[in-house]
């Protein structure tokens, strides 16, 4: 079976890793036989991996010093005595946390005075008057408008400035349904002011007699 | 890719041979019952390779001694959650593993402090020799080996585990519980790029 360079190169790598089948192995040889840059690839992995290994081995060869069984035992002991002392030191730990968290809750509580729980009379909000001298104006104007297909009176209004209830009046109608194809009239109307507008406002002064408690030492 | 044949070339790192797992059912309970004889079978059976692996990791011998020490005592005790179905050579790898990332981690930490209080106060401090650089014998070495430190920490511990420690990928796999393939894409990648470095050097 022929393979591709590509899939020869990945081959080689997997062989490398001791992975290939015999039988992808005999492509393989069968392939780096004819083409002389895979077998270039081959070997040039082959040199790196003679060279990496005896240096790795020169390196790290080395024994460990002797272990004594004893301090292996030893090291037992002392670990368990380490996790009852670390113990016995997350509890004082959680102790004082606890006790942290309790102090930080209470001064929490305690940080706005009695005025909440006074009965305070609520601060009226001061009013402005307007008090109109005069008439007004209104001006209306009236279109005529086909009702559309999926018009509904509250859109209409809004197209052309109006409102519901006087597009109901101006046509009598007694319904709010329409049908597409009529044609109603559409009034918009505007006021203009020709008299006098008076503002008075009324002031408050509140009093407050708070009945404060010293909190709570 | 098809299932594999595995064709060991075992020059085997670890002199004593492989323990079969009939002796370790028998010695594990024997461990956690405290038996000395039979903790002491355990750890010279095993304590070359756990040596070594934290060697290869730290790079220092005596770091690497402290390392085995702690490592057989976290084993020892955490001995009676150890499950069966695992390798326990794969079991007691990830122990050391884990132990040397923590040291080198530290170490890290102190070496960036010191470096900090140098600048700081314009202290001299003694640099150790580093124990490596004596064994390069020629500059192809010398490149490998730069690059093989270069690599990025889970590339250079799967080539280690591969090439030095000689465990399959599978064995690799259990040990940094990660998949197979996952394994033998960090293997490819890490390959690629020594041979790169050393395809450099010849200049082709």
């Amino acid at each position: 079976m022929e393979i591709s360079h590509a899939r020869a190169r990945r081959w080689i790598q997997f062989d490398a890793d001791y992975s290939l089948s015999a039988q992808d192995k005999e492509f393989l040889e069968a392939h780096l036989k004819s083409c002389t840059d895979c077998g270039q690839y081959a070997a040039s992995i082959k040199e790196m991996e003679s060279i990496i290994v005896p240096l790795m081995r020169r390196q790290w060869n080395l024994s460990p010093a002797p272990l004594s069984i004893e301090s292996l035992q030893v090291g037992k002991t002392n670990t368990l005595t380490g996790g009852y002392l670390l113990a016995t030191r997350t509890a004082i730990v959680g102790l004082i946390c606890m006790v942290f968290l309790f102090s930080v809750w209470q001064l929490t509580f305690s940080h706005t005075p009695g005025l909440s729980t006074a009965a305070v009379p609520p601060i009226p909000t001061p009013s402005i008057q307007f008090t109109l001298t005069g008439s007004s104006q209104k001006n209306c104007t009236e279109r005529s408008y086909i009702v559309q297909q999926r018009d509904t009176l509250d859109s209409i209004a809004r197209q052309f400035a109006s409102s519901k209830a006087e597009i109901m009046e101006a046509n009598k109608l007694e319904t709010e349904s329409l049908h597409p194809g009529t044609t109603i009239w559409i009034p918009s109307c505007t006021f203009t002011p020709t008299g006098t507008v008076n503002a008075s406002t009324t002031t408050y002064t509140p009093s407050i007699h708070p009945t404060t408690s010293t909190p709570g030492g | 890719m098809g299932k594999s044949v595995k064709v060991f070339v075992s020059t085997d790192v670890n002199p004593v041979e492989r323990m079969h797992d009939a002796e370790l059912a028998w010695l594990i309970p024997q461990c956690i019952a405290g038996h000395e004889d039979a903790i002491a079978r355990l750890v010279h059976q095993y304590e070359t390779g756990v040596f070594r692996l934290a060697l290869s990791i730290v790079g220092d011998a005596a770091e690497a001694n402290e390392i085995t020490q702690d490592v057989f005592i976290a084993a020892l005790r955490s001995l009676p959650s150890y499950q069966d179905h695992r390798s326990f050579k794969a079991w007691l790898y990830t122990i050391t593993l884990n132990q040397s990332r923590t040291r080198l981690r530290k170490r890290k930490t102190l070496e960036r402090l010191k470096n900090t209080l140098t600048s700081i106060f314009r202290v001299e401090v003694q640099k150790q020799a580093a124990p490596e650089e004596k064994v390069i014998q020629n500059e192809k070495e010398a490149v490998l080996w730069n690059c093989l430190n270069r690599l990025d920490e889970r590339y250079r511990v799967v080539t280690v585990l591969r090439y030095f420690h000689e465990l399959s990928t599978s064995e690799i796999a259990d040990v940094l519980s990660i998949r197979e393939g996952t394994v033998h894409s960090r293997l490819h990648n890490a390959r690629e790029q020594l041979r790169s470095a050393l395809e450099e050097l010849d200049g082709i």
